[in-house]
């Protein structure tokens, strides 16, 4: 426990080389990847989505491909695709960059619906289906998609059903005026992220990753997600809430949380820091409610401030 | 000492210190026999304006003693002032009191002496006064004193505070006023700067004085809701109500002397007080009163002794007995008078020669020996017992003798007439002075009377005992029955008088023709003697519950008789349906008196042992609450106990006002903790705590870390 806490600690300490002044979001990047999950990040453009996504790759040692989603992207594109062969005769297959351990997506809903299913199949999945053949993908498979909250005009908003694929939504947002002094300094003569060197190997991950499932959840835990979960569905501002599916994802990520913190048990922080982001694209608000700049994080941290956090054991004394 | 800028408002602030000094000293002439108060106000005067003066502490010291030797000459000494006598009489008394206070013989002290005393205080205070006043700029203490003293006074003596709380009020307030204005100035120097702010300020307090006290003189005033303290601490402490000052006293039963002031509950007393042996005992008589106040009885009878008791005239048929009496060992040495039955003939102590003198009045049998009054602690008495005759009784005359009616006729001035009236009505049928008698005493034997001894009542100034008993409470004891029989027959010209002593006592047989007598405490009690012409005094039992122990012999061939015997059968009867209760009481018996000790009552120390505790408990709850926390959970060996520990930390945080917010995670409000109370206890029994409950690790090789955290963070808690 103590060496995967260790090497995980690496990897963190690896890409804040790189990315600058955002440790939680490295933190829950990692805790979707141990998950098995993947991540939608919503932010404006140059703040380093990218470079984070690299320095995970570069640090587990995983080939790291990038899409770049342009409204003529095709589903082929992302995949693969079969190509004829005149010398053997035969179709042989060109995997598609998605065939890759970390893919980055950017800007994921400037594409057709038909290629981000290709990709949200992936997601789900775990395989691609390319000329009626299933191929399995590349273990550990870790997606970071990037929306541009800005930019609407000719984008294809994701449908809440895709957005459930995701196991966080995260947000970067600017670095302080400290940091950005200190993201100068470091690529002032060369960018770092070449200097970054591999702190665990793939199996590493793969192994990790069994254990997380191993992680203790206990009843009082699991009641606080339900409990949360239930409030989202009831809550007045929401008009769909979250679906089990949510509680079950808001568990794993937990799970992972607890892990990547050392523990082999989930305590009821983790859940009150995951809910916000592992929650909040799983609501729908009601629509009168977009006017007032009330998203679903808002909703969640107002459910989990008053929502009074059951203590495991208390049935032992009273 | 500091010296301070003199100026006018301090002198003012410092003389209204002295009024307030002076309304110590206004009571003491009515509670001590303290003289010369305006001197003492004078000396202090001149004290508090040299100390206000500020001079060199000689100076001060001289001007000071020059002060109390000028009025210590001016109450106390002939001699003129510093002539070589003056100063010798001074040296004379001060050397005899100061060997006086070395010998610790306090009450030798002369009065000139104890003023010097006195005035040494007074200086004491003056310079106090200043110190509080022009140093520290707080009085605060003294006003609540002072305020106390004059409650104190008020309620405990016969001072009058009234006039003298509101001067108290008008000048603390307006001196603390000032003094805040000046302790404004020191704290926020600048901020009152303008130069009316003082005058505005002394105004609007003024004014607001004004207000309240014409709001606090104008306000109805609520009657007391306790009774006047007094008579309740007199009470528990033991000491006897002053006559004509008492509530309802609860007393001890026996026989006491003073008999002025009646009522009031008693408590049961096994006590022996003698035994006797040898013939028959009606009752054991003591003495008698004659003179009814409306409160109680005395006696004012000319002193006229004999060797014998006369109470019945010698047409009485009698036998004349003997009985042995020894006083019982709690009681040896008590009385120098004897109880006696019947009417007292002589006594015989073994070894003494003793003699006996009988009141003629009272009928109080004195021991003498050789003149003096002589305690008998065992001695054989003989005397007459009587048989009544009825008929006798019934045809006796209605002419008194002129002795007769000077001193048993007597009632107060202001007697309710009701008394008279209700008596008027029970003996309107009744044409002789016998069953006169008899339908008084069945009137006071009927259920409309209740025998209790507790919870009864003592007359207030202006009530009427007997009025109070017959007409209000209707419940009582011996005492009771027999005042307002006496006082009744006596409304009606029937000469009665009031008669304490012992009932019969527990009778027992040893042998053949020997009866023993054990009388206690308990047998006390009190009856009424009628006189009858020809007869004498004879006694009856008024008392419900009591049979009469005397005998009335009668025939049966008159109607008239009839009558009577079937009124006593009646009253028999009754008395035998009577419940245990009364049969109780018929060994209980009765009081006959105001008892010499009083009882203490039992339940105001309770009652205040118990809220004096709870407010204990309140004020150290805190405290206490955690000393069991950690006396509970002196061990802790597995995780049940130590989750029970935290559990009973998060209670205590909860207790001192850190509750666990909505929201909030435990590792969040353990941290919020941690800040709170300086330390990272709290966090650390929270991960033991999630260790343990979202962990599942129960086990733990040793506790004992963990248990000295949670004992340093259950110090730590405050409120």
């Amino acid at each position: 426990m103590e060496t995967e806490r260790s090497g995980l600690q690496q990897v963190i300490e690896n890409i804040e080389r790189v990315v600058v002044g955002k440790r939680e979001e490295i933190e829950l990047s990692l805790t979707a990847l141990l998950a098995k999950g993947h991540v939608l990040l919503e932010d404006v453009p140059g703040v380093g989505k990218t470079m984070m996504v690299r320095a995970i790759a570069r640090s587990i040692g995983a080939d790291f491909k990038r899409i770049q989603f342009t409204p003529d992207l095709l589903p082929s594109d992302v995949s693969g695709v079969s190509i004829y062969n005149q010398k053997t005769q035969s179709f042989e297959f060109r995997a598609g960059p998605v065939m890759s351990n970390v893919v980055l997506a950017d800007e994921i809903n400037r594409t057709s619906p038909k290629t981000q299913s290709s990709l949200l199949e992936a997601l789900e999945e775990g395989s691609v289906t390319i000329d009626g053949q299933t191929r399995d993908l590349e273990q550990p498979f870790f997606v970071m998609a990037t929306q541009n909250p800005i930019e609407y005009g000719g984008t294809y908003p994701l449908p809440e059903a895709q957005l459930d694929r995701f196991l966080f939504k995260l947000k970067m947002g600017y670095p302080t005026y400290e940091e950005e002094l200190s993201v100068l300094n470091r690529v002032e003569q060369n960018h770092p992220i070449q200097e970054l060197h591999e702190v665990l190997s793939l199996e590493d991950i793969l192994k990790m990753q069994e254990q997380v499932a191993s992680v203790y959840v206990d009843d009082a835990v699991k009641q606080y997600i339900i409990s949360i979960v239930n409030e989202t569905r009831t809550h007045r501002d929401v008009q769909l809430g979250v679906s089990p599916r949510g509680s079950i994802a808001l568990m794993k990520a937990s799970q992972a949380f607890a892990f990547l913190h050392g523990r082999d048990y989930v305590i009821p922080d983790d859940i009150k820091r995951l809910a916000p982001v592992a929650l909040s694209h799983r609501i729908i608000l009601r629509s009168d409610l977009q006017m007032v700049e009330k998203d679903g994080e808002d909703v969640i941290r107002d459910i989990l401030s008053t929502l009074r956090v059951p203590l495991a054991g208390k049935e032992a004394v009273q | 000492m500091q010296r301070t800028k003199q100026t006018p408002k301090i002198f003012i602030m410092y003389m209204i210190g002295y009024l307030l000094l002076m309304e110590w000293l206004i009571p003491l002439p009515e509670v001590t026999n303290t003289g010369y108060v305006p001197v003492f106000m004078a000396v202090a005067g001149f004290f508090f304006l040299v100390m206000f003066l500020q001079f060199p502490w000689w100076v001060t010291l001289l001007l000071m003693a020059g002060g109390m030797l000028f009025s210590i000459h001016t109450i106390f000494l002939d001699e003129t002032l510093f002539t070589w006598d003056w100063w010798r009489a001074l040296y004379l008394e001060g050397t005899t009191n100061i060997r006086f206070m070395l010998e610790g013989r306090w009450y030798g002290l002369s009065d000139m002496f104890r003023s010097f005393l006195f005035m040494l205080l007074l200086a004491i205070m003056s310079y106090l006064l200043y110190f509080w006043i022009v140093q520290a700029r707080r009085v605060l203490f003294f006003f609540l004193f002072t305020v106390i003293y004059i409650g104190v006074m008020d309620t405990f003596f016969v001072y009058d505070g009234n006039l003298a709380i509101i001067r108290v009020f008008i000048l603390g307030f307006i001196l603390m006023a000032l003094l805040q204005w000046d302790r404004l100035v020191y704290y926020f120097p600048g901020a009152l700067q303008s130069r009316f702010v003082w005058f505005r300020w002394t105004t609007l307090a003024l004014f607001l004085l004004a207000l309240s006290t014409a709001v606090g003189l104008a306000v109805p005033k609520a009657e007391p809701q306790w009774p006047d303290p007094v008579p309740f601490m007199e009470r528990t402490a033991g000491i006897d109500a002053p006559v004509g000052n008492g509530g309802g006293t609860v007393q001890k039963i026996g026989y006491g002397q003073n008999d002025e002031r009646l009522g009031g509950g008693f408590e049961m007393d096994e006590t022996p007080v003698f035994t006797a042996s040898g013939g028959e005992v009606g009752y054991w008589r003591g003495e008698s009163k004659n003179v009814y106040t409306g409160l109680g009885w005395e006696s004012d009878t000319p002193e006229e002794t004999a060797a014998a008791s006369s109470l019945y005239d010698e047409s009485v048929q009698t036998t004349r007995q003997t009985i042995n009496v020894q006083m019982a060992e709690e009681h040896s040495g008590s009385f120098d008078f004897a109880f006696y039955p019947g009417s007292l003939q002589s006594i015989d102590v073994p070894d003494a020669n003793v003699s006996l003198e009988v009141d003629q009045y009272t009928g109080l049998a004195s021991t003498t020996a050789l003149g003096d009054s002589y305690t008998a602690n065992s001695y054989e008495l003989t005397y007459q017992y009587p048989e009544f005759s009825v008929e006798q009784m019934q045809s006796a005359s209605m002419e008194d003798p002129q002795h007769i009616r000077d001193h048993y006729l007597g009632l107060p001035d202001d007697l309710p007439s009701s008394i008279g009236q209700l008596t008027e009505e029970i003996i309107s049928n009744e044409n002789n002075r016998y069953d006169k008698v008899r339908a008084v005493e069945r009137y006071l034997n009927s259920s409309e009377f209740t025998y209790d001894t507790s919870n009864i009542a003592v007359p207030e100034r202006g009530e009427d005992y007997v009025e109070q008993f017959l007409f209000d409470t209707q419940r009582g004891y011996c005492d009771n029955f027999s005042t307002s029989m006496a006082v009744m027959l006596r409304t009606a010209d029937i000469p009665t008088r009031w008669v304490k002593g012992f009932t019969k006592g527990t009778e027992s047989q040893a042998g053949e023709d020997n009866t023993v007598y054990e009388v206690t405490s308990a047998n006390a009690h009190s009856w009424v003697e009628v006189y009858f012409p020809g007869t004498g005094w004879v006694p009856f039992e008024p008392t419900r519950g009591f049979s009469s122990e005397f005998d009335y012999s009668q025939q049966q061939n008159t109607e008239e008789n009839s009558d009577t015997t079937e009124n006593e059968q009646e009253q028999q009867e009754e008395e035998q349906q009577n419940t245990d209760e009364e049969e109780q009481q018929q060994n209980e018996e009765d009081t006959a008196a105001a008892a010499s000790s009083s009882g203490i009552p039992f339940w105001p120390f309770a009652a205040g042992g118990a809220a004096a505790l709870g407010a204990l408990l309140y004020i150290f709850r805190f405290t206490l609450i955690k000393k069991v926390m950690l006396l509970r959970f002196r061990h802790v060996r597995d995780a049940a106990t130590f989750t029970s520990a935290f559990h009973s930390l998060l209670r205590l945080l909860r207790f001192a006002g850190f509750n666990r917010r909505d929201g909030e995670t435990l590792r969040e409000y353990g941290q919020r903790m941690d800040e709170s109370f300086a330390t990272e206890d709290m966090s650390t029994l929270v991960q033991e705590y999630e260790k343990i409950h979202y962990g599942g690790r129960r086990e733990k090789e040793s506790w004992d870390q963990i248990l000295s955290v949670w004992t340093d963070m259950v110090h730590r808690v405050r409120t």
